[in-house]
């Protein structure tokens, strides 16, 4: 039997936003089928429409992709019964208004999107498993008081309700100034996010684990281990542990407008609490930083950044120059 | 759906994409879907879906407000040649033979639709080819392109970058990256929907305003054939055709979407663009083209001591401010190209930099790769331009 993987994905967005010129609402519905294929070594890859059709698709897709696939390791496959993974679908949207007037912060406008993710996954032996997972994202952009530009932060939740918005619209009503000087410098879990997906941190990433904090298993069924790698489809999650480092002095970069790598020093542009700064990162450094405990933070933070949900705490560099953006 | 808002249409997408080669697995990926849209002066709906059944098209119905009609009568499709697989294939192993490294091959199909009202529909069907190496797209095309080994040289260029030059110097674009730093300086500052929100290098500008020297004149061009950003038709289904931005330095027009034109009283000229059937349209760039100007491009490097010329790049924009990552260029010494450089980034103000343009060549050229677009998801769109020479500006590691 050639050995295949079939992964069914249903995939439901709500989107709601509010801004001065008024209101608007979006709702989305995926259906996605994903092939994998092996033979021996080799194998090869279709997506298709999952609908009343897919059986036939599936059964015409499966001897042509053998016959294409091409050398690589596709890990194995084989699927391990499990509970379903099952999270609340409800909003609490009570707190948002309040959170608002607390921080009077400049708020240009604000979004939520909900997420429901129903996963199906079928191999060559029979063997099932199901998921249902859930999410809420909250958009905010606001106005800082320099001339500076309204930007956006996303905050996801682990279940579908409304996180704590005060610190997070603090920062987004904060004034930008240029900043310089030297002393430690923090990465906070949004910024550490996009450099990781960005995939600039070499070494770094392997500090990385898979999977929610609370998740034990992957969808295969499998347990999730340390520098564990999911090769037959993207991994959804990765997140780091949280540490024991306390809040500290200097500029925590929140969000990186600049991420240039080319060997050497990684070069990175971002915003801070206070202002915007420009740092240059040593990739052992920071793979130094991200294997510490005491480097890293108290708490985690979910961000989504490219496909991929990154749980991490807030990261200390160490002593460095900044300069001014 | 027309009757109850200002802007309303569905759009219906099927594409087919192959893609060979690179470091993944041979894929093929189709898929289909269809977006409703509907948006009114203070309310906006949108709603998706890739279950086509009446069942997953009620729900979307209903998501937006609106009850089903007749069903509409599909229109005649504008339909483009058939690509040929085989020669294209045979492409991707001579440019992977000369450049040495892992390099993809994407033939993508797609059919789109756009009805506005019952009875009145445009169709068409695109077909491209898209060749990727690790550092990004290298070449892509409706036909066949015959540079090999320029377009396998490029690819080991863009592999290796040594570090560059910093601080405030002369900054010179090669033909085709000149493009590229107007789609970043000029046309995002230029799209109506960052106008409206005031998030543009122009807020407070009015069209007529000088705002670079008399020598630059910058037009967003459909045409296909001039670059990965070509079209007939946009995807709100308005006939496309060429927007100029800026005409002999003085803002001369905006790139509208049909919502943005009829808040602003503007002209919808094809650029409502939507990333694919989960995004919304809105006002996006195709072929940014740099006119030619009066100087030989030779002469635009006589004099510079010390600077950086331009090859390859990419960047952003945003509310006045931009980068430009500097992917592969090289030193200028005592007016002459020297060693390769990159892993640069050219900042600052985007007026600031307009106003530092010293001189426009008179050879214009293509940017050989597509230049990826992601302000409201991926959209590939095109760069051609002349050598341009910038008074100093800044140069960051």
């Amino acid at each position: 039997v050639t050995p295949w993987l079939l992964r069914v994905e249903r995939r439901l967005t709500w989107r709601l936003e509010a801004d001065e010129t008024g209101t608007g609402r979006q709702v989305g519905e995926a259906r996605e089928a994903t092939l994998d294929v092996r033979r021996g070594r080799r194998w090869a890859r279709a997506v298709l429409p999952a609908d009343e059709a897919l059986e036939a698709r599936v059964a015409a897709a499966l001897p042509a992709l053998a016959a294409v696939a091409s050398p690589g390791a596709p890990g194995r496959w084989r699927l391990r019964p499990g509970a379903a993974v099952d999270w609340p679908d409800r909003v609490d949207a009570g707190g948002w208004a309040k959170a608002l007037r607390r921080a009077r912060a400049a708020v240009v406008s604000l979004a939520v999107e909900i997420e429901r993710v129903e996963t199906s996954l079928t191999d060559a032996r029979g063997a099932r498993r199901e998921t249902v997972r859930h999410g809420t994202r909250l958009h905010v952009v606001a106005a800082g008081d320099e001339g500076c530009q309204a930007f956006a932060l996303s905050l996801p939740t682990p279940a579908p309700r409304v996180p704590p918005l005060d610190a997070l619209l603090r920062f987004a009503a904060a004034p930008r100034r240029p900043l310089a000087g030297g002393g430690p410098v923090r990465l906070a879990a949004p910024a550490l996010a996009q450099l990781l997906d960005r995939g600039v941190a070499g070494p770094a990433s392997a500090a990385l684990l898979p999977g929610r904090p609370g998740e034990r298993v992957d969808d295969l069924g499998r347990p999730r281990r340390a520098g564990g790698r999911f090769v037959t489809f993207r991994e959804r999650a990765a997140h780091l542990p949280a540490g024991t480092l306390p809040p500290g002095e200097g500029p925590c970069v929140r969000r990186l407008d600049a991420i240039v790598a080319g060997g050497g020093p990684i070069r990175l542009a971002g915003v801070a609490e206070a202002g915007v700064v420009r740092i240059a990162v040593d990739p052992e450094d920071l793979r130094a930083a991200l294997a510490s405990p005491a480097r890293r933070g108290v708490s985690l933070e979910g961000v989504p950044v490219g496909g991929v949900d990154y749980f991490l705490p807030e990261v200390d560099l160490g002593a460095m120059s900044w300069t001014a953006w | 759906m027309a009757g109850r808002f200002a802007v309303a249409d569905v759009f219906f997408e099927a594409t087919r994409r192959l893609r060979l080669g690179g470091e993944g697995p041979p894929e093929v990926r189709v898929a289909r879907g269809v977006q409703l849209r509907g948006v009114a002066q203070r309310s906006a709906r949108l709603a998706w879906t890739h279950d086509l059944s009446a069942a997953g098209l009620g729900r979307a119905l209903a998501a937006v407000g609106a009850r089903a009609g007749a069903a509409p009568r599909w229109p005649a499709v504008r339909d483009e040649a058939p690509l040929d697989a085989a020669p294209l294939v045979a492409l991707l192993r001579a440019v992977r033979r000369r450049a040495g490294v892992p390099v993809s091959l994407s033939i993508l199909e797609r059919r789109r639709a756009v009805f506005r009202a019952p009875g009145e529909g445009v169709a068409w069907r695109e077909r491209t080819w898209l060749l990727e190496a690790a550092s990004g797209g290298v070449s892509f095309g409706r036909g066949l392109p015959v540079d090999v080994a320029g377009l396998a040289a490029a690819i080991a260029a863009a592999d290796a970058p040594a570090a560059g030059p910093c601080g405030r110097l002369t900054v010179v674009f090669a033909p085709g990256a000149s493009g590229v730093a107007m789609h970043e300086l000029v046309g995002h500052a230029l799209e109506a929907d960052h106008a409206l929100s005031g998030d543009s290098a122009f807020a407070g500008r009015a069209m007529g305003d000088e705002v670079a020297p008399g020598e630059l004149t910058v037009v967003d061009d459909p045409d296909p054939a001039r670059g990965a950003g070509g079209l007939h038709v946009d995807d709100e289904g308005c006939a496309a055709g060429p927007v100029v931005l800026v005409d002999g330095g003085r803002l001369a027009g905006l790139l509208h979407d049909r919502v943005t034109a009829a808040v602003m009283g503007g002209r919808a000229r094809g650029n409502g663009r939507r990333a694919s059937v989960r995004h919304e349209p809105a006002p996006r760039m195709r072929n940014v083209t740099v006119a030619a100007g009066p100087h030989d491009p030779g002469a635009l490097l006589s004099g510079i001591r010390d600077g950086l010329y331009v090859e390859r790049a990419s960047g952003w924009s945003r509310g006045g401010r931009f980068a430009l990552d500097v992917h592969a260029g090289r030193r200028i010494r005592a007016g002459a190209l020297a060693e390769p450089v990159g892993g640069v980034s050219v900042q600052g103000a985007v007026l600031e930099a307009l106003a530092a343009l010293e001189g426009v060549g008179r050879d214009v050229a293509p940017c050989l790769e597509p230049v990826r677009c992601g302000k409201r998801g991926d959209v590939l769109t095109g760069a051609w331009g002349p050598t341009l020479r910038f008074a100093p500006l800044e140069v960051v590691a």
